[in-house]
């Protein structure tokens, strides 16, 4: 199911991103160009296994990529919006918005 | 009902909005060798247009842009991201600052190497670029102090 089919009927909103802890992960993701996983961690101020399952959402729904280097001690994981995921967003984040205008 | 959904909402706008924000101004210490390595750095641009055989001097710009592209990949672990996009309008003056100061030194150096020798405008980069980078620096940071507080009290 793409992006925009799964963008919820009720107030617009994409389902995907109503989960706040995913929604902010994609607000930073938005203004960066790739952002490690403990960034992230330390910004959502979640578990290692919590940010692991949000983000596999936002991979899963192809708003997101992931990039893994190195093994072990030394190895990092990075994430990086996608056009899809940088599209849905800006929906969301408009569609956010004026509902709390209205 | 509707009031405690509006607000679970707003709470969301105004969580995403200081996630927006993170990528700029949250960010370790600058280190201290900083400043003098980018005017050492900028100075040894300088000097290799002083540089008369063509790919003698090829290869040391090539180096040096090496060297900063290193440098950035760095910096990139480092931070732990790399901010991209829409600047926080409290970074504007000093983030267009920093580019305008930027020019003016380039500008200055040409100035000077073509009314005087290439080492004079070595040295002249050199010398103004460390301080306006710790301008640079003391101005960013109070500026994504003021981000921080309209964000976190928002």
């Amino acid at each position: 199911m793409s992006g925009t089919e799964q963008t919820s009927a009720l107030h617009g909103l994409d389902p995907t991103l109503t989960a706040p802890k995913r929604l902010a992960a994609m607000a930073l993701l938005s203004r960066s160009n790739s952002t490690d996983f403990a960034f992230l961690r330390e910004h959502l101020g979640v578990s290692d296994s919590d940010l692991s399952k949000q983000m596999s959402a936002l991979e899963a729904a192809g708003y997101v990529k992931v990039a893994k280097s190195g093994r072990g001690r030394g190895s990092s994981t990075t994430f990086s919006i996608t056009k899809a995921g940088r599209r849905a967003y800006q929906v969301h984040r408009d569609t956010l918005a004026a509902i709390l205008a209205d | 009902m509707e009031n405690t959904e509006h607000t679970q909402l707003r709470e969301s706008l105004r969580a995403a909005e200081r996630a927006e924000a993170a990528p700029w101004i949250d960010y370790p210490p600058t280190p201290a060798w900083y400043p003098v390595s980018v005017a050492l750095w900028a100075a040894a641009l300088t000097m290799s247009f002083a540089i008369e055989s063509t790919p003698v001097r090829l290869v040391v710009v090539f180096a040096l842009v090496g060297l900063e592209l290193g440098f950035i990949v760095w910096y990139r672990r480092y931070r732990g991201t790399m901010p991209a996009g829409k600047v926080p309008p409290e970074l504007a003056r000093p983030f267009y600052g920093f580019m305008a100061a930027n020019l003016a030194i380039a500008g200055g150096a040409l100035l000077i190497a073509r009314t005087s020798t290439v080492w004079a405008a070595a040295i002249f980069v050199f010398v103004v670029v460390i301080p306006s980078l710790v301008w640079y620096e003391r101005s960013y940071a109070r500026a994504a102090a003021r981000t921080r507080a309209r964000l976190d009290a928002a």
